[in-house]
């Protein structure tokens, strides 16, 4: 398969393209919009956001995966509670890992590790109908869990450099150009810029396909 | 992408509004340096590089005629001190016109005072740098802003001490403080100017002065001096004076009927005061501002009775009252004369009526003609009948001998 039938497969199948790559073009928090809460309050720095990570990387897949296992033959109205009670079960596990792994810097983000039990990031999948397998449970967790990393990871080193002028404890500038970025509504506001620009950059990789298989054709 | 566009009344006022603070500008430039040219380039540049930026992103004509993002960043100049840093003019100058304009639409249709949300933007962020008055007449670093600083009377009045400032240096702005807000005799000049030649109206401003100068008299916040010396310091040493002027009567957020602006004025009034007795800032009004221009469309809405909303409301509540239960049972016990004096009224008028039709006049023709060509339509519409199944073939007929 040959670059040129790759891009028309790709814009063929742009949805699809589009669900695969959580990464980039369905990314959970910038342009699905998940997990705002704890992103626009807790990860205002690269410290935070680290903690952040850990803890949506141990609870997010298996919870997707026990879920997947165990609500094969429920209807929706049931899962909705046996969801949040599969994460919260996770999160005492996960809770328990971290304060292993991290000491008390664990508990630094207050009420925003707990709330992430009924975030949804974690509990979404309650609302499908469509029964998963365990790869494809598997498969998307990790990405989805990759997606949020990278978004949780560079919101926490911008409102560190707009605020602080500094990227994990780096001195990187003199002055800080945006103090209110430490603050929640300087999160929700960065985030609403890095999402109108991430979505601008999608917009223009879709475009820059069409016009290399315009040019091949 | 051309670059033509519509002027407006906005752009005209904007316009006039730009004219009337050249006269701070120079007097800033005279009392403190010309750093003051500096950060006004400067913000105005900031702004229009992000206006042209948003056009271009948003896949738009650039707009050449619109000035309310200039007026926004040369007020909000005018609100800071001279010794503030260049980086904080472009952040909050490039926050505000993203963030206050360009999100919610545009030109026009902005809800909050842009300047008034720069300024409380650049508060919340550097507190220390925006509320750093300096000393007039003193040396001031060009590119630094570094500066004698002092304090200026309305954080002397917030800290609970007293102004040792005269009342001529309170009118020519003679004391420390923001740039451009301090220079009360002309500001006041300016906003006469305005109000006489009708470029802005005298509703907003007045009645937020003079509610703001019944509250300071009312509740005087200075301990140790009389009422009126208190009311002087409250007016003078605080940019109430700036804000009706310059803040308070820009078109996009501001109302439109003069009732909604005389309560719009007294609400702003009232909450400055409060900001200003119970806030933690100085600039009490720009959070006022910012409050009140939520409202601002419903006070609209509340007293202009073209609004459409406005009449069909009417046209629901009307019947509603005129029919209510009591005057049902009110017109139970009439007699039957007052019946027949009912009826031969209604023929009298209807008498009336038909002799003012019969007069020859253009518009009881037209009128008639019309009345004739609507009982023309009902009578068709009612004799007319179609039969579905007939039309069909018709049309089927019609279409085959096309076809062949």
């Amino acid at each position: 398969m040959d670059k040129k039938e790759i891009i028309r497969d790709e814009l063929l199948n742009w949805d699809n393209t589009v669900r695969k790559r959580k990464v980039t073009l369905s990314n959970p928090v910038f342009i699905k919009g998940l997990a705002l809460a704890p992103m626009a309050v807790a990860a205002t720095n690269l410290e935070n956001s680290i903690i952040l990570c850990i803890a949506v990387a141990l609870m997010l897949t298996p919870t997707r995966i026990i879920t997947s296992l165990i609500t094969r033959k429920m209807s929706v109205p049931l899962k909705t509670f046996y969801y949040p009670l599969v994460s919260a079960i996770v999160f005492g596990v996960t809770y328990y890992l971290m304060y292993r792994i991290l000491g008390t810097t664990a508990f630094s983000l207050g009420v925003y590790l707990p709330v992430l039990v009924v975030d949804p990031l974690i509990v979404k999948n309650f609302e499908k109908t469509r029964k998963e397998s365990f790869t494809y449970s598997v498969i998307n967790g990790l990405r989805n869990t990759l997606g949020f990393v990278v978004a949780c990871l560079l919101l926490g080193s911008i409102r560190e450099l707009l605020a602080l002028g500094t990227v994990g404890g780096i001195k990187l500038m003199k002055v800080s150009l945006l103090p209110m970025a430490q603050h929640s509504f300087g999160g929700f506001l960065i985030i609403g810029i890095i999402s109108a620009v991430w979505k601008m950059c999608i917009n223009l990789y879709h475009d820059k396909l069409e016009r290399e298989v315009a040019a091949h054709e | 992408m051309s670059s033509k566009s519509k002027i407006n009344l906005n752009d005209r006022h904007y316009d006039h509004m730009l004219l009337a603070l050249l006269p701070l500008i120079i007097c800033a430039c005279i009392i403190y340096s010309y750093r003051v040219l500096l950060i006004c380039g400067t913000a105005f540049v900031t702004a229009r590089i992000v206006d042209v930026a948003m056009a271009v992103l948003r896949k738009q004509e650039i707009d050449t005629v619109d000035k309310s993002s200039t007026v926004a960043a040369l007020t909000f100049c005018m609100m800071l001190p001279v010794s503030i840093p260049l980086y904080v003019v472009v952040m909050t100058v490039a926050l505000t016109i993203l963030v206050g304009k360009h999100v919610f639409g545009g030109k026009d249709v902005y809800p909050f005072n842009l300047a008034a949300l720069a300024m409380c933007t650049a508060a919340v962020n550097w507190p220390n740098e925006v509320f750093r008055a300096v000393k007039p007449f003193t040396p001031v670093n060009f590119w630094t802003g570094a500066a004698q600083t002092a304090v200026s009377g309305a954080t002397r009045i917030k800290n609970g001490g007293l102004p040792y400032i005269s009342i001529v240096d309170l009118l020519l702005g003679n004391h420390a403080g923001a740039m451009g807000t301090s220079f009360v005799v002309i500001i006041g000049v300016v906003g006469l100017f305005l109000i006489l030649n009708k470029k802005i109206t005298w509703h907003v401003p007045v009645t937020f002065l003079v509610t703001c100068a019944v509250i300071a008299l009312a509740f005087p916040r200075i301990y140790g001096i009389s009422r009126v010396d208190s009311l002087k310091f409250e007016l003078l040493t605080s940019a109430i004076v700036f804000y009706a002027v310059f803040m308070l009567n820009e078109p996009a957020t501001t109302p439109k009927n003069p009732k909604a602006k005389i309560i719009f004025g007294l609400l702003c009034g009232v909450l400055t005061m409060l900001f200003r007795y119970y806030g933690s800032f100085e600039i009490g009004g720009c959070f006022a501002l910012l409050l009140i221009n939520a409202t601002e469309g419903y006070w609209d809405r509340l007293f202009d009775k073209k609004a459409p909303h406005h009449n069909e409301e009417a046209v629901v509540r009307q019947p509603a009252e005129k029919t209510p239960v009591h005057a049902e049972k009110k017109a139970e016990p009439e007699t039957e004369k007052a019946e027949s004096k009912k009826v031969y009224k209604a023929v009298e008028s209807d008498k009336h009526a038909k002799a003012k039709q019969s007069k020859t006049s253009v518009g009881a023709t037209i009128s008639m003609i019309s009345r004739a060509e609507d009982n023309l339509d009902q009578v068709e519409f009612s004799t007319l009948s179609i039969d579905v199944g007939e039309a069909l073939k018709a049309f089927e007929e019609k279409y085959n001998k096309e076809d062949r």
